[in-house]
């Protein structure tokens, strides 16, 4: 048996799923969570398949997300549809169901918010509602899962109301559409819901217009003339006025006088300090996760797998003497008898390089956390609200800031988010311009750099380094602007209800993007630490590196100069040039070759150079001291790596929604190229103030 | 190509006069007597949105920068800019 889960956006489709199938599908506060069609199988059931939509308020699609309900509702052949509808927006949400109830399926209506009913002032007679719909009406609420398990046992023992098939068209339309219903032609695919499909007709949908020969063209403008409006505007009017009907015989509602949302938004979206109270929530968010928790972890979870005989704990040194893993593990490895060489893989090639991206795990718990916060308390709703007067001007749309602040975790998702932006242009800009957005895995660089360019003050760096990437996607957005084909746009949104965060769910949120990150430290990151091992490690000619010696070196800059005889620092003193405005006139085969890495994961920045430095602190290492003396090198550093070619994950992800290869390339080219001149811009201005001295060539 | 993003100084509009639902002020209300949109699609997702003849609309809350305007319909509100309610024909009630 196959069940559609369908309903308007931010209804809790996505939480009643979870209760039903057992599973953790993300759910937010914010409409359009959900971009794809979810299955599953709800719990205690062999053979009931249930299937997640995104959320609509028609089946007449605006956006490729919608598209996706519409297909499932009238392809898929489902034998019955939940619509799960929100109690204290009754008539928004039965104006979908008076659609779905001229599919051929029967409906059950799952009736959520429940909980909330009385606060806002609302008595809903369920009964009244079943008899008047004719369908079977469950009072849920899947917040508190209250009603699940007689929705479960009606699916179980399908002992649900048939579709009732009520005319609720006035006289001359219904007639009207029966009798298109009847000219129907039956056997084309698009018939199987004949209802639907003669409404359809009647509002003229093109797509429908195969299914008739008889042209009723003449009648339906005579029932125009007569209601002083066009067929749309007609089947509109009446479904709502259905749905009043309804509602007002079933539902009392008391003034409750002005809801917590409304006082709330009298705050945070109060004219003069709506601004301000985003700037400060925006820049805790990266103060906390960046400066305070950063200061505080990082070289302790450092000095865990490189260990350390003190570490800085809120800019103090502190006594913490431990060995770390990496040379653990290097000694008992050269005590059981291995040669230098497989020491030096697991110590400095492959512990050093997870380790340096896994040290930055705690802001990342951080970052994901309040970024859950800001999804499930309502609060990004109001942002896009009152951004859009601002993003408008600049060809983006208020919704653009959805992918922009999902951007900041991950920009695949990000990426596929956009899909709820109606118009194709606002759409096409924003994929775009997401990857500028400094996502998670770009974290440990400006982790790392930050504390150099103001010592002390690194969130103000990385504070900085945000505000860029906003700047950057303005601009970029007017550049790109005139090349795009336009079309009207506009902002159709809806405020949600401010609610308190769900701890079960902000937890989920950050223990599942955590996971990820991990598992991308034990895989890919894992991997690459091993190939950048072997070709920091070996010459041309497969020889150790450490064997090779100049005499007329001291120790540190001996081990630099052994690891530039590598594959990799042949090919790195190729590209270095390149580099050298970036790098203030330093010329560092060791960062561009890590920069180059960033396509494949921006960790493997900070990883790849963790292992060219041979384990311990990479600024300290001899090869990577330049950053440490040159607050220029480290910012030009960073701006290439954020703003540059995003990682290949979000590259295809670009590619799938632009829907064509060519324009992700460009894309990337484009990208690049803006962080490129930027960078270089920095830097040079570095390498002015230095006097223009070349340094490592 | 881009709206004008001056409106101007919005008409002062009593009960029982008529306007655009742009003119409204944070707190009136005004019935929709009709409502016409260029954009044939966009003019298809604000009827589904309830936007329809004699309906009831309630100015609830403006955007700190002026626009886009949040409304009160049918029990619920939507947001939308002020560029698409200048499409929508009202008369003052409050």
């Amino acid at each position: 048996m196959l069940i559609g889960l369908v309903g308007n956006q931010n209804a809790g489709k996505t939480t009643l799923f979870n209760l039903l199938t057992g599973s953790n599908q993300k759910v937010g506060n914010w409409p359009g969570v959900t971009i794809e069609r979810k299955e599953g199988l709800i719990r205690g059931s062999g053979d009931l398949a249930i299937v997640d939509t995104p959320g609509v308020y028609s089946l007449s699609p605006y956006t490729d997300e919608e598209k996706v309900t519409r297909k499932f509702c009238l392809t898929s052949k489902p034998d019955v549809i939940i619509n799960i509808i929100d109690a204290t927006s009754l008539e928004r949400s039965l104006y979908l169901t008076t659609q779905l109830l001229e599919l051929n399926t029967d409906i059950i209506i799952a009736c959520n918010m429940s909980d909330i009913l009385e606060q806002n002032g609302i008595t809903l007679d369920e009964k009244r509602l079943q008899d008047l719909l004719g369908v079977t009406v469950v009072r849920i609420s899947a917040k508190k899962g209250t009603g699940i398990d007689t929705l479960i046992s009606y699916l179980k023992n399908r002992n649900y109301l048939k579709n009732p098939h009520t005319r609720i068209y006035e006289e001359p339309v219904q007639n009207e559409i029966d009798h298109l219903e009847g000219d129907l032609n039956n056997e084309l695919e698009e018939a199987r819901n004949p209802k639907f499909a003669a409404v359809k007709l009647f509002e003229r949908d093109p797509y429908f217009q195969a299914l008739t020969n008889t042209s009723t063209e003449q009648e339906i403008k005579v029932i125009e003339k007569t209601y002083g409006m066009d067929a749309e505007q007609i089947i509109a009017d009446q479904r709502y006025d259905y749905v009043t009907k309804i509602k007002e015989s079933c539902v009392i509602q008391k003034d409750v006088g002005k809801s917590i949302t409304d006082k709330l938004d009298q705050i945070f979206l109060n004219k003069w300090a709506a601004l301000p109270i985003f700037v400060v929530i925006m820049g805790l968010v990266y103060f906390l996760a960046v400066g305070l928790v950063g200061s505080l972890t990082t070289d302790f979870m450092d000095a865990l797998f490189n260990g350390s005989q003190t570490i800085n704990v809120f800019y103090r040194e502190v006594p913490f003497a431990i060995k770390g893993l990496g040379p653990l593990l290097g000694e008992a490895i050269s005590n059981a008898g291995g040669s230098e060489w497989a020491a030096d893989l697991v110590q400095n090639g492959i512990v050093a390089g997870v380790g340096s991206v896994c040290n930055f795990i705690p802001q990342l718990i951080i970052l994901f956390f309040c970024l859950a916060i800001l999804e499930t308390t309502g609060y990004m709703s109001r942002i896009s609200f009152f951004l859009d007067r601002v993003f408008k001007k600049f060809g983006l749309s208020g919704k653009s800031l959805i992918p922009f602040i999902v951007g900041s975790g991950c920009s695949v998702p990000a990426i596929m988010s956009a899909r709820t932006i109606e118009d194709p242009k606002e759409r096409k800009m924003t994929i775009m311009l997401t990857p500028f957005i400094p996502c998670s895995a770009k974290l440990p660089i400006i982790a790392l750099f930050s504390s150099v360019v103001f010592p002390s003050y690194g969130w103000i760096a990385s504070l900085s380094l945000y505000l860029m990437a906003v700047v950057l996607i303005l601009v970029n957005a007017l550049i790109l602007r005139p090349f795009l084909k336009s079309t009207s746009s506009s902002f159709i949104s809806e405020l949600p209800a401010y609610k308190l965060p769900s701890i079960k769910y902000v937890g989920r949120d950050v223990y599942d993007k955590t996971l990820a990150f991990v598992k991308r430290a034990g895989t890919i990151i894992l991997l690459c630490s091993v190939v950048v091992w072997v070709l920091s490690r070996f010459t041309w000619t497969w020889q150790y590196v450490y064997f090779l010696s100049d005499s007329s070196l001291t120790d540190g800059a001996l081990k630099s100069w052994q690891v530039g005889q590598s594959m990799l620092g042949g090919i790195g003193r190729i590209i270095a040039y390149l580099f050298i405005p970036t790098l203030a006139g330093n010329y560092s085969w060791g960062a561009a070759v890590s920069a180059i890495q960033g396509l494949i994961a921006k960790e493997q920045v900070v990883s790849s150079m963790s292992v060219i430095a041979g384990g311990g602190k990479i600024l300290a290492s001899d090869i990577f001291s330049f950053f440490a003396s040159n607050g220029w090198a480290a910012y030009g550093f960073m701006v290439f790596n954020l703003f540059s070619a995003p990682c290949f994950g979000a590259i295809s992800a670009m590619r799938k929604e632009l829907g064509s290869t060519k324009a992700a390339l460009q894309t990337v080219l484009f990208e690049t190229l803006v962080a490129f001149t930027l960078s270089s811009l920095i830097g040079t201005l570095g390498w002015a103030v230095n006097g223009w001295q070349v340094h490592g060539l | 190509m881009s709206e004008p993003d001056n409106y101007g100084l919005r008409k002062s509009l009593k009960p029982g006069e008529f306007g655009h639902l742009s003119d409204l002020k944070r707190g009136q209300k005004g019935v929709v007597m009709d409502f016409h949109n260029d954009n044939e699609a966009l003019r298809r997702h604000l009827l589904d949105m309830g936007i329809t003849k004699g309906v009831l609309i309630e100015i609830k809350k403006i955007a700190p920068l002026g626009d886009p305007v949040d409304v009160k319909l049918r029990g619920y509100e939507l947001c939308i800019r002020r560029a698409d309610m200048r499409g929508i024909d009202i008369k003052v009630v409050e």
